[in-house]
This record gives C-alpha cells, sequence and structure tokens, in this order.
C-alpha cells in the first residue's frame, strides 16, 4: 500500500457535481464523501452556480476539474484563465486542481473536445514544460487525467501509458487516472489495458475517475450515460489493490438519472477499495 | 521549443477537420491540402483494427458539431422551438463556422446569435428570431451577472417623491420589435406558440435570489423604470414623463409597479 508522494488526502467515493441534481443536493444534502466541480462551469458567473457551489463547498470537500487547459496546445498559456481557476480553487479549498492530456484547440480556437496527442520526445518535452509552468502559477502540483481517445497519430513513437508516467516524473505532476478511459482506449487502439494500468507509478495516483460508456460500431465512446461495467470495476479492483484506496470518483454526464442512482453506483467502489479511514460519510454542514 | 512547430502543424490539421462542417473525406483532404502541404491523411493520422483514419477523426468532427448543437440549444430554447430541430441543426453548423468558440467556456458561445440573426438573409423571419435571441441571450446574461451585495429591501409603502432606488447590478432593459417574452413563454410551458406578428415590446430582466425575473412593460412602465434605475427621485421621474407615457400610468399601475420592483429586488430605495 502506497499513498501518493504529495499527501493529498484520499477523500473517499465521490460524484460529479451537476446541475440537473442541485435541487436534490441542496434540499436534502446527502451523504456524499466528496464532489467533483467541473472549473469552466464556474468561471465567469456570479449567480446560482457560484452560489450553490459555494454551499456545496461548504460542507463537502470539492476538487477543481478543468477541460479547457489545453495543456498539449501549442497557443500561450492563457494567463487570465489560469488566475481564476486559482482563484477559484482558493475560494472552495480544493486539495487538487485537475485537466486533462491533451489540447482542445489552436490558433485561438475552443473545439471544446479532449482532442488527443501525438506521444513522441518532441510533445513530450513540449507538454512537460507547459505542466512545469501551470503549476508554478497555480502554485500547486497540476494532476492530468488519461483522455479516452478514438485516433492515433502516425508520429506517435511510444505507448500513452509510458508518455503519461514520464510526463509525471519530468514534470513532477500528479496523475487522475481514468480506469474507464483505459479500457475504453484499449478497445478502441488494441492494446492491453493492465499493462497500461500496471505501469503507471503508484505514487503519482492522486483520484481514479470510473464512469459508463457505450458501444458504437467499431469502437466505445466514452459517454458517461451508464452504469460502470463488470470489467471496469475489475479493472478498478486491481488498482487499488495495487496502489491502495485512492478517492475515487463516478462521472454521469450524459441520460443523468436521479441523484440516488448516481451516488448508488459511485458507491459500489466500496465492493473494490476499503472505505476512507475514520470516514464520516455524511455531510459536514 | 522547436519540437512545437511540427505538433502546431499537426494541431491545425486536426482542427481543420473537426471543425469542418463538411463530410468528414472531403474535409480531410481540404486540411490535407493546407496544412500537410499535401501529404496524404495516412501521412498524420494511422488507421485501427476496425475504422479506417478517416472514420477515426470523423468520430471527433461529428461530436464537435453535437457539442455545439447542445451548448446553443441549452441557451436557445425558444430559438429552437421556432426554428424547428432540422432548422436549428443548420444554423447551429452556419453559425459556429463564422462565431466559433474562442473561451474556455460554451456558455459565451451563443454571444452573438443575435447579432448573426439580424444580419442574416438566409433565416427566414430573421427579425423575430434576433428578438428571441436578445431576450434568450439577456436571460442568461442575467442568470450570470455578478450581483454587488445584499440588496436592502423595504415595504413600498414607504417611498416618496424624494426617494431614490439603485437598480440591481443584473438589471437590464429590452426594447423590441416583437412581443418575444409571450411566446418565449408558451415554449416553456410546452405548447406551440405561433410566430406572434410585429408590435413593441418592452422588458426588464433581473435577478431576484437565483431566480431571473421578467417584467412586460408598458410604454410609461419602461420610461419610469429606466429613470429611476438611472438615478433620478421619484418624484423627479415621475414629472419628467411624457404626458402619453404618464396617460399609461394610472395610481394604480404605479403601485403594482412598485410592489413587483420593489419587492422583488429589482430597485431598492436608498
Amino acid at each position: 500500500m502506497t499513498g501518493n508522494r504529495w499527501g493529498f488526502p484520499d477523500l473517499g467515493i465521490g460524484v460529479g457535481l451537476r446541475t440537473t441534481h442541485f435541487p436534490t443536493i441542496l434540499s436534502k444534502w446527502p451523504v456524499v464523501d466528496w464532489f467533483e466541480a467541473i472549473t469552466e462551469n464556474f468561471l465567469d458567473t456570479g449567480g446560482r452556480p457560484l452560489t450553490v457551489l459555494d454551499e456545496v463547498a461548504a460542507r463537502y470537500p470539492v476538487v477543481l476539474h478543468g477541460v479547457s487547459l489545453s495543456i498539449g496546445g501549442t497557443d500561450p498559456l492563457d494567463r487570465d484563465y489560469l488566475a481564476k481557476v486559482k482563484n477559484l480553487a482558493a475560494r472552495v479549498k480544493a486539495p487538487w486542481v485537475s485537466d486533462h492530456v491533451c489540447f482542445t484547440g489552436v490558433a485561438g480556437r475552443n473545439t471544446h473536445d479532449l482532442l488527443p496527442l501525438p506521444y513522441d520526445e518532441g510533445t513530450l518535452r513540449h507538454v512537460a514544460s507547459r505542466v512545469r509552468a501551470v503549476s508554478d502559477l497555480l502554485e500547486r502540483p497540476l494532476v492530468l487525467e488519461n483522455p479516452s481517445s478514438y485516433m492515433e497519430y502516425a508520429v506517435t513513437s511510444m505507448p500513452e501509458w509510458e508518455f503519461l508516467a514520464r510526463l509525471a516524473e519530468e514534470a513532477d505532476c500528479g496523475i487522475l487516472l481514468d480506469v474507464n478511459n483505459v479500457y475504453v482506449s484499449a478497445f478502441n487502439h488494441g492494446f492491453d489495458p493492465v499493462t497500461y494500468l500496471d505501469a503507471i507509478p503508484a505514487d503519482r495516483v492522486v483520484q481514479i475517475h470510473l464512469a459508463g460508456h457505450t458501444r458504437k460500431d467499431g469502437y466505445i465512446l466514452d459517454s458517461h450515460s451508464d452504469h460502470v461495467i463488470d470489467e471496469v470495476w475489475r479493472l478498478y479492483r486491481r488498482v487499488c489493490e495495487r496502489i491502495g484506496p485512492v478517492s475515487t470518483l463516478l462521472e454521469w454526464d450524459e441520460k443523468i438519472p436521479a441523484f440516488s442512482v448516481v451516488l448508488a453506483e459511485a458507491n459500489k467502489a466500496l465492493r473494490h477499495r476499503p472505505p476512507r479511514p475514520q470516514a464520516k460519510r455524511a455531510a459536514c454542514g | 521549443m522547436a519540437e512545437a512547430a511540427p505538433l502546431r502543424r499537426l494541431q491545425r490539421f486536426v482542427q481543420a477537420v473537426v471543425v469542418h462542417p463538411g463530410e468528414t473525406g472531403r474535409a480531410a483532404a481540404a486540411a490535407a491540402r493546407k496544412e500537410l502541404g499535401g501529404r496524404p491523411l495516412t501521412t498524420a493520422l494511422v488507421p485501427g483494427r476496425t475504422l479506417t483514419a478517416v472514420e477515426r477523426i470523423g468520430i471527433y468532427q461529428g461530436m464537435y458539431l453535437l457539442r455545439m448543437h447542445d451548448a446553443l440549444a441549452a441557451d436557445y430554447p425558444g430559438l429552437k422551438h421556432a426554428l424547428g430541430d432540422d432548422g436549428f441543426r443548420d444554423f447551429v453548423r452556419a453559425y459556429v463556422q463564422r462565431h466559433p468558440s474562442t473561451r474556455y467556456t460554451l456558455n459565451r458561445l451563443g454571444d452573438h446569435v443575435p447579432g448573426y440573426l439580424a444580419r442574416s438573409r438566409r433565416v427566414p423571419g430573421g427579425r423575430f428570431l434576433a428578438d428571441l435571441a436578445r431576450l434568450e441571450l439577456a436571460v442568461t446574461e442575467v442568470f450570470d451577472a455578478e450581483t454587488s451585495g445584499p440588496l436592502r429591501r423595504i415595504r413600498p409603502a414607504s417611498i416618496g417623491e424624494s426617494t431614490t432606488f439603485r437598480a440591481s447590478s443584473t438589471l437590464r432593459f429590452l426594447s423590441l420589435r416583437y412581443p418575444v417574452g409571450v411566446y418565449l413563454d408558451a415554449v416553456r410551458e410546452r405548447r406551440s406558440p405561433r410566430i406572434p406578428r410585429p408590435a413593441p415590446a418592452r422588458i426588464a430582466l433581473w435577478r431576484s435570489g437565483l431566480s431571473v425575473r421578467r417584467l412586460d412593460l408598458s410604454p410609461g412602465a419602461d420610461a419610469l423604470l429606466r429613470r429611476l434605475a438611472a438615478g433620478h427621485r421619484l418624484g423627479d421621474a415621475l414629472r419628467s414623463l411624457r404626458p402619453r407615457h404618464r396617460r399609461d400610468l394610472p395610481e394604480r399601475a404605479i403601485v403594482q409597479l412598485f410592489r413587483t420592483a420593489v419587492s422583488g429586488g429589482m430597485l431598492v430605495p436608498v
């Protein structure tokens, strides 16, 4: 059993904070270990979303998860955006801030998708230098998630797990290990998900993501629209056995069911890992 | 950062395909000509076990338009209803070519919709649609607007001629050519409204607590509230109204207006 090298706590089992669940959360204050908020949904708003986030952050740990950092992009880093992320993280006392190993656009444009990077030495040096710059600006280690992907580049010269592990070491950043994304990409690209997971440095893993996906004709879509499948649960158990219990979060973003359904799905993780030590498993407000 | 140059070219190529409004094969060919110096797609992307390279990048292309569609549909439900599902899809496809997202949030993707519709000659009913979009954009702006601290509320009965007011920082006034507020209400209530005939409409929007509130105004009420929001004393504001505006504000209409504006947090006596 190992913990991460920064001493980020095991928050237990969390769920994504989604607008459709605001009324349930605000009226019932359900028993949840922690929430993850999509960073960009709470920037540049002074209205209901931010008010709700403040109220949730007063009662539960909240982690910020971004989708627009574009850490692999080739446009200059958006310092205005990063300053806002830093302020929001301070406001909600986020234990850490995460985003994805990807680019989201180029030449001033944002596709709002997590577009994959080519995995080669040049890209590794480029991304590592940007990660270090972002960590300096945020004054905390950045945590990066492996995205699911559907295409591969001809110039790729190393597998994704090697790129991710080397990036974490060279840029001194944390890893948000999305087990479902590993499963999805393994199917789409034809690699062994166990090889991937076993290659991830245990002391870099700060958080785990779980989600459901959709089988399409010839590929799997990372849709976050369903229950976690058994194979992904088995991979999750294997990760927990290797690296110990890690803050785990269930994402459900399409066809979102009632909050109780999402929470019950998230809590299935307790069948595969121990509960958080001395967990109150109750809202603290 | 020498290694960034080929990466940037590759990223420009991928983005060009992803945001292209046409069929993926043609999009990839056009992007390859422009960004890969005419080299074939397979010099950039490799096929998978079950999909060709074009099919693989096509997944991203399809999701791009869906994402833009969903973001705009969330902010413009009335416009979507007015255009119909197919019409709205065509609108989104054309709109994001002209006004792609350049921000870190999709919340601002629709900022140019009213202007785009007002200028567009291809969209039938453009003036009505532009007015409807102005209202829907204003609703999202008010929803997200910063508030300047808690507003103290007092009873309307304590308001006199010399009272001045502070307007909610979220307050917006709209002057429109179509009664789009009623149309939007009907859409939200899942009725199937017809496009109304032109008729001047004046609207105040503000946020009360966490809810966006709308008040449809007569010309006199619109003139009075604008003056009060600008800091005029109540007596001065009433006396400065044009006679025709004063005529459509009988005493009971003023009382009702203040009941709504003051108790709802639109205006606060200072």
